[in-house]
């Protein structure tokens, strides 16, 4: 287990915020995240070394896959417990945020909260194709094309789902979007 | 390209310029598109939200209980520590069981109609209704079950 140590080491931190990122609730995080650290040790491939890019890409193509299998084991569970489930998901999700930003003042803090409460549902009512896509680009910051690698999906593909994700969050953003004109965000100089 | 976008090329354009960096002409195009179009502006500042908002998070670290029970898992998973294979004669046995379970059921089942009450059932039918409801219950709480169990025998390993 000596590569595998290593390998764990290194990516459990960004294993774990992925599952968290993903998953409805701390429980299914926990699961996501074990799931595939057995599923990466008994797929290890020889010759892989633990601080090499395509490692973390392995690993996060892994946990998409059992992020896709948890979903569908939940489809299959929602057929019997049907609308009772997804009230309760919504339920964890308003509890279970694990997002947390310092350094804002109580009143700051407080709309900031609001917004982003608003924006973990929405991300976590995101299809599960749009949901990895946009976790892997804004929260971990894979390109595009590291992406549809990680995914097996054409970079195209990566780029309409990117774009489907941000237009389902702005919707659930709505009520936060200020009534004056917007600030543009190409300014002269910014790239 | 022609100079005039539309308003979803442009919002994906918005996207691309994440990825890499625009041309000159295609910044071009789409400062151009923004001047004149509320919708976009709109999407591009509401886009900047989201990044900053999500860049601002600060995600919890693994529970130590968590990174330890995994750490535990995959040393026992490993080569020589993996359970025997199941015999052949016991998958067999299994498939035979399950079997002979469904055409009990079905059996047992066949003469029930939706209009009955569980008094105008027989004992069979009776028994194969509650073996019925009891595989539901195993499918549907045996994850909750499950977990319940690892999260007790991570809670007293850490203790």
């Amino acid at each position: 287990m000596t590569f595998f140590g290593e390998l764990y080491d290194m990516y459990t931190p960004h294993l774990y915020r992925f599952s968290r990122a993903l998953a409805q609730d701390a429980g299914d995080a926990e699961d996501l995240f074990q799931e595939t650290w057995l599923r990466a040790f008994k797929a290890a491939p020889a010759g892989l070394e633990a601080g090499e890019p395509e490692a973390k890409a392995w690993l996060f193509a892994i946990a998409a896959n059992a992020h896709k299998d948890l979903l569908r084991k939940r489809r299959v569970r929602r057929l019997f417990l049907l609308e009772r489930t997804k009230a309760m998901g919504d339920r964890t999700a308003d509890a279970d945020l694990g997002w947390d930003v310092p350094g804002h003042s109580a009143e700051d803090g407080a709309a900031r909260s609001d917004i982003r409460l608003c924006l973990r549902r929405a991300v976590s009512r995101l299809p599960g194709k749009e949901r990895r896509v946009f976790v892997l680009k804004d929260i971990e910051g894979f390109r595009h094309e590291e992406i549809g690698r990680i995914l097996g999906i054409p970079e195209t593909t990566v780029r309409t789902l990117l774009h489907r994700a941000v237009k389902r969050l702005r919707e659930d953003l709505t009520e936060f979007r200020p009534a004056k004109e917007p600030r543009p965000v190409f300014e002269e100089g910014k790239s | 390209m022609t100079t005039r976008l539309s308003c979803r090329d442009v919002e994906r354009m918005t996207l691309e310029g994440e990825d890499r960096e625009l041309s000159r002409e295609e910044r071009g195009f789409v400062e151009d598109h923004l001047q004149g179009c509320r919708g976009c502006r709109s999407f591009a500042a509401d886009r900047t939200v989201i990044r900053e908002e999500l860049a601002a998070v600060r995600w919890p670290p693994p529970p130590d209980a968590l990174v330890h029970r995994t750490r535990r898992m995959l040393l026992e998973s490993g080569p020589g520590a993996r359970p025997a294979a199941v015999p052949g004669w016991v998958m067999v046995a299994m498939a035979v069981v399950t079997i002979v379970t469904a055409l009990w059921l079905a059996v047992s089942l066949a003469d029930v109609t939706p209009d009955m009450t569980l008094a105008d059932l027989s004992f069979t039918g009776l028994a194969a209704v509650l073996v019925v409801i009891q595989n539901a219950l195993m499918l549907l709480f045996a994850p909750v079950v499950l977990r319940t169990f690892r999260a007790r025998r991570g809670a007293s390993e850490s203790a």
